[in-house]
């Protein structure tokens, strides 16, 4: 193999990992004390940046996860409970259109509006008690299926916050 | 068992990767528009179970290459042949998958790029403006319809804006009529829809939205599509809403629709062709290293099966190589190498055969030369033999006796040299110089090779002047078996005519003695007493006489027995207990049973004590020594009996023919003791010697063969 072909192999090889990598962050976990069903908001920091955000613009649409799990003395159960999100565009009214499993679509001129809504999702049905944890997610399965395999290696598409604990 | 387990899967475990490599291969679709099943290449337990798969084949071959090299450089049989054949499966492999790959990633980039079209762009993008402003229109004819109800609204009197809502929802044929107040709690709504005694109360969009010319919004709802209208009734900020729905016409809805749809799929598929090139080539690029590995894999169970033949073939050529014709090659299938392998066998049975038989042969030949070389030794003549170029091959005991020289340091020199390292041998060597230069096929010669050693040579010419073989005797013993030839020819003519008319003889005597010695005065009878008694005792004598003439003339008709000497020897030494005179001695170590007739031993040692004992007549304390040994001589053995007294010895003018007959130094006996001792040991394959002890006194040596 010739020294260029070697550069050119390791770029490719290492490209994913150099890309800048997206974001999704929890940044606070409150729970409603007046809430019957235990409802905790959830607040977060969802940076699209690359690849995602101009998915989005190009009409892919961008499935997110809430679920939450309980785990006892360092043995987690599978998750208890999720709720879907989906960000979305819509071009003939030219408005972002963000959908919640259980609420009226909401419908944003701007991908900042839009933004700002997924940041502050409504408050998600988490039990009461200890233990319970957390997590949102990009689920990379329900995108479009040339899209997977990029998200799957490409860092800009690692949209996970991981499990986060309930205070 | 556990550990061929292991082995076996260790060994199942390279197939069964490249199995499912080979089945992802086929199956992998990242496009999403597979129809046959497919498998998502971005599934984890995919992507895991392949990158595994892929590690497990890489480590596989890399271990086989390394077997590989290992073996061509230890050169192994067929290691160099598999590597070449392997080397050139993937020359021959290599190219076209490489070919096909650049083809496919050329053919998935063009025809990608093949998909979009700037004018279908273009016609999407305008085809969405135009119903972008259709929509528009239906919304700005709807709003110009509002605007009069809108002014006689009374906010004041929610009874006046619910009828005036009522009169507006029939005559707008609108779907929904709501009006919000500053604080955006419902002042009024109807609905059209009869399903619902009260209206829903719609959501309203977020404040931020609704700008001073309100919001116009298509919206999706059961049975089509719906035009949703907020006019704010004023131009203040917090001015109050009226929120009106209509049914967008329904062909156009769904037709708008429709476009969006389409549009928005052409959108994210232009958006997406990049990722599309990019799973396309990962998968192709997959294919291509998959393909690779299964190539290299192959290629080295094909090398494997077509270099095994061929292996064993170099091996087992080498095993005949180095003697092992024993050697079979399995033959599996009908094809060329089996062919091979089925000639190789047959080969190797022939070799086989043919080595068998050529063995024999040489056992045979061995065998009779080993038999030749036997009667050659165990003839009293000397027997040599020399090649072509007069090299000393072969000599006998005898030869190496006679010619009183040890021939065996000599083997393999010519005559010439012969001459020079025996000098002695000279007169024989010129002999048979002279002899093998002239034409002769034959010849004799007598050899003086002292005063008094004289040899009979006879040589023979082999064919092809392949060389000669000269048998040679003593003369003096040639002379010597004459005489006792002569002498047993005497002996038997004696014993038959003399001892038939013995009997008479003494019979007649005594019947005269008988008769007359009554009849006869005292001084007749005297004379006939002595004269009778005389003849009686001389016929007696003339008996034993003839009965040892007898004795040396009679053919040998021997029993032969294993059996020991001890025995023998004690029972004629008893015999002579009774001799003051005498004494002997005997000690005889463990020997082997040797095969002798036990009667003739007997006389043999009766002869030999009886030799000593008469030829010791004045001697007053005889001892006699009997002593034995077995002694090896090549491949022949014997047992050695010695007898030693301490007698006058063996006179020096009888020494030379000593065991002939009537050759004695003694007063008394017949002659042919000696001589009967000689004929006993000679019919048992022996041989005698006698000379005279260092001490004095007569020492007699008899080699009998065990």
């Amino acid at each position: 193999m010739s020294k260029p072909s070697r550069l050119a192999f390791w770029a490719l090889l290492c490209l994913p990992a150099l890309t800048a990598a997206g974001s999704l962050q929890i940044t606070g976990l409150e729970r409603l004390g007046g809430a019957p069903d235990g409802g905790v908001r959830v607040r977060l920091l969802v940076d699209l940046s690359g690849a995602p955000e101009q998915a989005l613009a190009h009409g892919v649409t961008l499935p997110l996860l809430i679920q939450w799990r309980r785990c006892v003395q360092g043995l987690c159960q599978p998750p208890a409970g999720a709720v879907h999100l989906q960000a979305r565009y819509a071009p003939l009214q030219e408005r972002y259109l963000l959908e919640h499993q259980d609420r009226p679509v909401r419908a944003f001129a701007f991908q900042p509006n839009l933004l700002d809504a997924l940041e502050n999702p409504p408050p998600v049905a988490v039990p009461a008690g200890d233990g319970w944890q957390l997590r949102v997610r990009l689920r990379v399965r329900h995108l479009p299926p040339p899209l997977r395999l990029p998200a799957r290696l490409n860092a800009e598409w690692k949209l996970n916050s991981g499990w986060v604990a309930l205070p | 068992m556990k550990r061929s387990l292991g082995r076996r899967l260790l060994v199942l475990l390279p197939w069964l990767a490249a199995l499912w490599l080979g089945v992802l291969a086929l199956l992998l679709d990242g496009s999403g528009t597979a129809f046959a099943p497919s498998i998502d290449p971005a599934a984890p337990a995919v992507m895991i179970s392949a990158a595994l798969a892929l590690l497990i084949l890489l480590l596989a071959s890399a271990a086989r290459v390394l077997q590989l090299r290992r073996a061509a450089t230890r050169k192994e049989a067929g290691a160099r042949l598999s590597w070449r054949l392997i080397r050139h499966m993937l020359w021959v492999a290599l190219p076209p998958l490489l070919l096909l790959y650049a083809a496919s990633m050329k053919f998935v980039h063009s025809s990608i790029e093949g998909w979009f079209q700037p004018d279908v762009a273009e016609a999407l993008d305008n085809a969405l403006q135009v119903a972008q402003r259709s929509v528009q229109l239906a919304q700005a004819r709807r709003r110009g319809q509002l605007q009069p109800w809108m002014a006689q609204l009374d906010l004041n009197d929610r009874t006046q804006v619910a009828d005036l809502l009522d009169q507006a929802i029939d005559e707008l044929d609108a779907l929904e009529l709501t009006v919000f107040g500053s604080d955006r709690r419902v002042i009024a709504s109807v609905s059209a829809d009869p399903r619902y005694l009260l209206p829903l109360y719609p959501e309203l969009p977020p404040n931020g939205l609704v700008g001073g010319d309100g919001l116009a919004v298509l919206e999706s709802a059961t049975g089509g599509q719906v035009n949703l209208l907020v006019v704010p009734l004023s131009g203040q900020r917090d001015a109050p809403l009226l929120q009106a729905r209509f049914a967008f016409d329904t062909q156009l809805g769904e037709l708008t629709r429709r476009l969006e749809a389409q549009t928005l799929a052409y959108t994210r598929l232009s958006f997406l062709r990049n990722a599309l090139r990019y799973t396309l080539s990962a998968v192709l690029s997959f294919v291509l290293l998959v393909s690779a590995l299964g190539t290299l894999f192959l290629a080295f169970a094909l090398a494997r099966r077509l270099s095994t033949p061929i292996r064993d073939l170099a091996a087992a050529t080498e095993a005949v190589a180095e003697g092992d014709l024993a050697v079979q090659l399995p033959v599996a299938g009908d094809d060329e190498l089996s062919a091979l392998a089925r000639s190789f066998n047959r080969m190797t049975n022939r070799l086989a055969e043919a080595d068998t038989r050529v063995k024999r042969t040489q056992e045979a030949l061995e065998s009779e030369r080993a038999f030749l070389a036997t009667v050659i030794e165990r003839i009293s003549s000397g027997v040599i033999t020399f090649d072509g170029d007069l090299h000393l091959l072969v000599c006998n005991g005898a030869a190496q006796e006679l010619l009183e020289v040890d021939l065996s340091t000599v083997i393999g020199q010519t005559t010439a040299q012969l001459g020079v390292a025996l000098p002695s041998l000279q007169p024989l060597t010129a002999a048979i110089d002279s002899g093998y230069a002239s034409a002769a096929q034959e010849w004799r010669q007598e050899i003086a090779l002292s005063e008094s050693r004289r040899l009979l040579l006879r040589a023979t010419r082999l064919p092809d002047d392949a060389g000669l073989v000269a048998v040679f005797e003593d003369q003096n013993e040639a002379s010597r078996q004459q005489r006792e030839s002569a002498w047993g020819e005497v002996a038997r003519r004696l014993a038959h005519e003399i001892k038939n008319p013995l009997t008479p003889i003494q019979l007649a005597a005594e019947r005269l003695r008988h008769r007359y010695l009554s009849r006869l005065g005292p001084e007749d009878g005297q004379v006939l007493d002595r004269a009778t008694n005389t003849i009686v005792a001389q016929v007696d004598a003339l008996k034993s006489m003839v009965n040892a003439f007898s004795d040396y003339s009679r053919a040998p008709r021997l029993d032969l027995k294993a059996q020991p000497l001890e025995p023998i020897v004690l029972d004629v030494v008893e015999l002579y207990r009774g001799e003051q005179r005498m004494q002997i001695d005997v000690d005889l170590p463990e020997l082997p049973p040797i095969r002798v007739d036990s009667g003739r031993l007997r006389q043999l040692l009766h002869n030999l004590l009886k030799n000593a004992s008469e030829a010791a007549e004045d001697s007053a304390a005889l001892r006699v020594r009997i002593d034995a040994e077995a002694i090896a001589e090549g491949s022949r053995s014997f047992m050695e009996l010695r007898i030693a007294d301490n007698g006058p010895g063996i006179a020096d003018n009888v020494r030379e023919r000593l065991f002939e007959p009537y050759v004695t130094s003694k007063a008394k006996g017949s002659g042919l003791g000696l001589a009967i001792v000689k004929r006993i040991v000679e019919e048992h394959g022996g041989q005698i010697r006698a000379e005279n002890g260092a001490d004095g006194g007569a020492v007699f040596r008899l080699r009998l063969p065990l």
